[in-house]
């Protein structure tokens, strides 16, 4: 019980915290939409097994909701003549769709059994916090000073019969 | 230009060739090599286009994810090429996204926005689009080329990469060496080649002008040329072989017809010279038959004019005696001046007429003349003058004889033909050369047409007026010989209707020493006192032998006679006679003969006996063999006693006793003046015959005439009564002349 209030505490705290860092990061809106940029970047430069070429790309992001209105930026964009459709807010159960997700910072404990749950969809998981590769996921951008790099681990996404393109291969470090 | 046109044909031929060979080559070679730039451009290009090409694609990534750092990084591997100036990336809005430069060089893209850069190309100032294209641009060192990074068919950025040209530098640098060194070698080759070649073309024409200069110097028409082609040059030497036949053809034509030539001048000169042989022994027999003529003729006119002269000396004689010796007399001169007119011409023909030299006082001369002109013109009531401005005391050395018949004749002439007016002889010794004189006999006659002005010298040949007026024809054409024989010349001025002016010009030599008076017939009487003549006279004809002797005896000489040479010769041992008269022609042994022996033999020698010649042949080529054989003078015959007097004078220094002259001749013609004969007219049948008969010298017929005038009236009588006068006197002349004033009807 006091566990459970100390997590809860510590949650709230985190979820203030990362309030505070969403609204640092709010104010930082310029961040996420480069972020934002990224993921439609990422999504260009990677192929889904069975692509129906005329259905929309679904992202969907699972956890604190860090974009906002930076997804606009790119809500317009198409990749490969797809249209993206944005899903905030996503559960696992509702994973399926998604070519893309995103898991913020929130979920940061679930990562693994996510990454685990998902380890043979072929969904690309993206996340910034800085052990993401390592609980599990897929593509994690690390915020570099004023810029963010990219992390791969290559051999997961391709478990699932996702391919990334070389050029972005080259630019990521790739990680095991 | 004008030098290559006299450049022997060897090296034009060769030139040609090199110059062909140089422009193809140089054509060919600069062709190649351009092909060879241009090829090696493009590929540069390509090259460069694809390796922006990779690098664009290396480098999306990192442009989509704007991670620069490993573009960068992927860029700077274009540090292997070294030919790579720099290359940049640029992101759309134009800024430098990524860049890499050469160590050595300096940034080129002095604009950060590739914008201005790429637009500051002129090929693109034209672009109205503005949008940056995939493209590439030369400039003098560096090319730049520019491509679009194009991802998901979204350009997402370009690459500019620069790269300098040295390779491509280096590449023509070496193009042009091995042009240039192929070219060189190649000419090398071609100049070998076309100068062995080129004999194809020249050595035929060569041979050509050695033949031809071979024929030029030999005049060896026969060589001919070998034919090795058949091209041009072969037509070239096929003609050139054909003219030569023909040449050796004419030429052989030509020789032919020279030998012909030859030989028919041969032939021409050989008949010319038979017709020449014939004309010279025609006009030798002419000469021959004109002195045999001329001695058959004289020797009997001897005798007349000897023994009229003889009878004349009888002072005894009545008057109609002495008037029939006087008539007899000169019927014979007249005849005798016939005789010589026609052997004077024929002399001169014969160039046998020789100049008798002496010195004489030429206005004794002119004066003599004058005298008698003066007479002459009265008696036709003529004006007569003289102007003479030959200074007194002149003496000239020339032939008088000949001087006095010229001036004579033309004188005589003068009054033939002139009616009425005058008759001037007109005498001017020149002032700037004293023994140049000129002779004008100016007369107002009939004149001459200009027509008959040359025929008048010619013999025989009498105008119409000339042969009304009678004489021989010969007159002039002797005159005007005399005059040339002397080195002068005879002229003629004349208009019908106006008169005439015959003029002589010649030099006439400046005497010197003594003039040698000619005795005058009349004047001797007989020797003087204490001069004495032993004469032998030789001649074969009695008559001759007669007259000389009879002549000898009346003025005192004693003569012997001899019939031939050998009688002479004979004589002369006999006695030694003074003095020897001789002629030449006489049977037994002839005068040269006898003279030879006289001059010659011992026994004559020494006796020293002049003797002189008499002969009729008067011929130069008979007069000097006579003297040259050894006689000391010559006289002609028919003879003047004072030549014999002269002779005596001359070889005997004898003296002389001279007569009174006998009384004067009367003038006959006064007769006729008395008779007016403007109105004197007869019939025209009667004056043609008068007139032809007095031509012809037909006393006859004269004489007839003269009856039948005789029976006509008055006037009739009277000028049958005067012209009955002149024929007496044998005076045809006269009797012409007279008539020419008759009028008839």
């Amino acid at each position: 019980m006091l566990k459970h209030i100390y997590l809860n505490i510590v949650l709230k705290w985190l979820a203030y915290c990362m309030l505070f860092g969403a609204a640092i990061t709010h104010a930082d809106n310029s961040e996420y939409q480069v972020k934002a940029a990224f993921l439609y970047n990422l999504a260009r430069m990677v192929e889904w097994p069975n692509e129906n070429p005329s259905a929309p790309l679904v992202m969907c992001f699972m956890g604190e909701d860090v974009f906002g209105n930076t997804t606009e930026g790119i809500a317009t964009k198409t990749i490969r003549n797809r249209p993206i459709v944005f899903r905030k807010n996503v559960t696992l159960q509702s994973v399926e769709i998604c070519h893309i997700l995103y898991i913020s910072s929130s979920e940061r404990s679930n990562i693994t059994s996510i990454s685990k749950a998902l380890a043979t969809r072929a969904i690309l998981t993206v996340g910034d916090i800085e052990d993401f590769t390592e609980r599990g996921g897929m593509v994690n951008l690390i915020r570099d000073n004023e810029r963010i790099k990219i992390e791969v681990n290559l051999k997961r996404a391709e478990k699932t019969g996702l391919k990334i393109s070389s050029r972005l291969l080259t630019l990521a470090k790739i990680v095991q | 230009m004008h030098i290559f046109r006299n450049v022997s044909i060897k090296r034009k031929i060769s030139a040609i060739i090199l110059f062909t060979s140089a422009m193809v080559l140089s054509l060919a070679s600069g062709a190649f090599i351009a092909h060879e730039l241009l090829t090696f451009r493009h590929r540069m290009v390509a090259d460069l286009i694809t390796l922006a090409e990779i690098i664009g694609n290396n480098s999306s990534g990192g442009l989509i994810f704007d991670d620069n750092h490993v573009v960068n990084e992927n860029i700077s591997a274009l540090k292997a090429k070294s030919h790579i100036i720099s290359a940049q990336i640029f992101k759309t809005d134009g800024r430098v996204f990524a860049s890499y430069y050469n160590n050595q060089s300096v940034p080129l893209a002095k604009h950060p926005n590739i914008r201005e850069y790429y637009f500051a190309h002129k090929s693109t100032w034209g672009d109205i689009t503005q949008q940056i294209e995939d493209n590439y641009f030369f400039e003098a060192d560096y090319v730049e080329v520019y491509k679009k990074i194009i991802y998901d068919g979204e350009m997402i950025g370009t690459v500019l990469i620069v790269s300098d040209l040295a390779e491509f530098y280096q590449r023509l640098q070496l193009g042009i060496m091995i042009v240039i060194s192929v070219m060189l070698v190649s000419l090398l080759l071609a100049f070998v080649l076309a100068s062995r070649l080129q004999a194809v073309i020249s050595d035929p024409i060569y041979g050509l002008l050695n033949i031809m200069k071979k024929v030029s110097e030999e005049k060896n028409y026969s060589v001919r040329e070998k034919k090795i082609s058949n091209d041009e040059l072969g037509s070239l030497v096929d003609g050139f072989n054909n003219m030569l036949s023909q040449v050796e053809a004419r030429d052989r034509e030509l020789n032919q017809y020279h030998y012909h030539l030859e030989e028919k001048v041969a032939q021409r000169t050989v008949e010319l010279a038979e017709a020449r042989d014939q004309a010279l022994a025609a006009n030798k027999a002419k000469s021959i038959f004109l002195a045999n003529m001329s001695h058959e003729i004289r020797t009997p006119m001897n005798a007349v004019l000897g023994y009229a002269q003889i009878l004349q000396r009888d002072t005894q004689l009545n008057k109609e005696q002495r008037h029939s010796l006087q008539i007899i007399e000169s019927s014979g001169n007249h005849l005798l001046g016939l005789i010589n007119d026609i052997l004077d011409i024929s002399k001169i023909e014969a160039g046998a007429m020789e100049l008798r030299q002496e010195n004489f006082f030429l206005n004794d001369l002119i004066e003599a003349i004058a005298a008698m002109f003066k007479v002459r013109c009265e008696q036709k009531h003529l004006e007569w003058r003289v102007v003479s401005n030959v200074k007194e005391k002149t003496l000239v050395y020339t032939d008088q004889g000949k001087l006095r018949q010229i001036l004579i004749n033309l004188l005589g002439n003068a009054v033939k033909f002139t009616e009425k007016g005058e008759v001037t002889l007109r005498i001017t010794q020149q002032s700037d050369d004293p023994e140049m004189y000129r002779i004008d006999i100016i007369d107002t006659g009939q004149g001459i047409p200009k027509a008959d002005q040359r025929n008048i010298f010619e013999p025989f040949q009498q105008e119409k007026s000339g042969f009304d007026k009678g004489g021989t024809g010969l007159g002039l054409a002797i005159t005007k010989r005399q005059v040339e024989l002397m080195g002068g010349t005879l002229l003629v001025e004349s208009e019908p209707g106006q008169g005439s002016c015959f003029s002589v010009v010649l030099c006439l030599e400046q005497g010197t020493g003594e003039v040698v008076y000619h005795a005058e017939r009349s004047q001797v009487s007989r020797l003087a006192e204490g001069s004495h003549v032993h004469a032998l006279v030789v001649d074969d004809v009695k008559e001759n032998r007669d007259i000389l002797s009879h002549m000898l005896g009346d003025i005192g000489a004693e003569t012997r006679e001899a019939v031939n040479g050998q009688d002479c010769l004979d004589k002369i041992l006999e006695q030694r006679p003074d003095i020897v008269f001789m002629d030449i022609r006489m049977p037994v042994m002839d005068g040269m003969e006898a003279i030879r022996h006289i001059k010659q033999d011992q026994v004559f020698m020494e006796q020293k006996i002049p003797c002189v010649a008499i002969s009729a042949s008067t011929l130069r080529h008979q007069m000097r063999p006579v003297l040259d054989a050894g006689f000391d003078d010559f006289i002609s015959k028919p003879f003047r006693f004072e030549a014999v007097y002269e002779c005596l004078a001359k070889y005997l220094d004898v003296k002389f006793e001279y007569n009174a002259p006998p009384p004067a001749e009367e003038t006959k013609t006064e007769a006729v003046k008395a008779v007016d004969l403007s109105q004197v007219k007869l019939p025209k049948a009667l004056y043609d015959h008068l007139l032809e008969s007095a031509e012809l010298s037909d006393l006859t017929e004269i004489e007839s005439c003269l009856n039948e005038l005789n029976q006509g009236d008055a006037g009739h009588q009277a000028l049958s009564a005067a012209l009955k006068e002149l024929l007496a006197s044998y005076n045809m002349d006269n009797i012409l002349e007279t008539l020419q004033k008759v009028r008839y009807e």
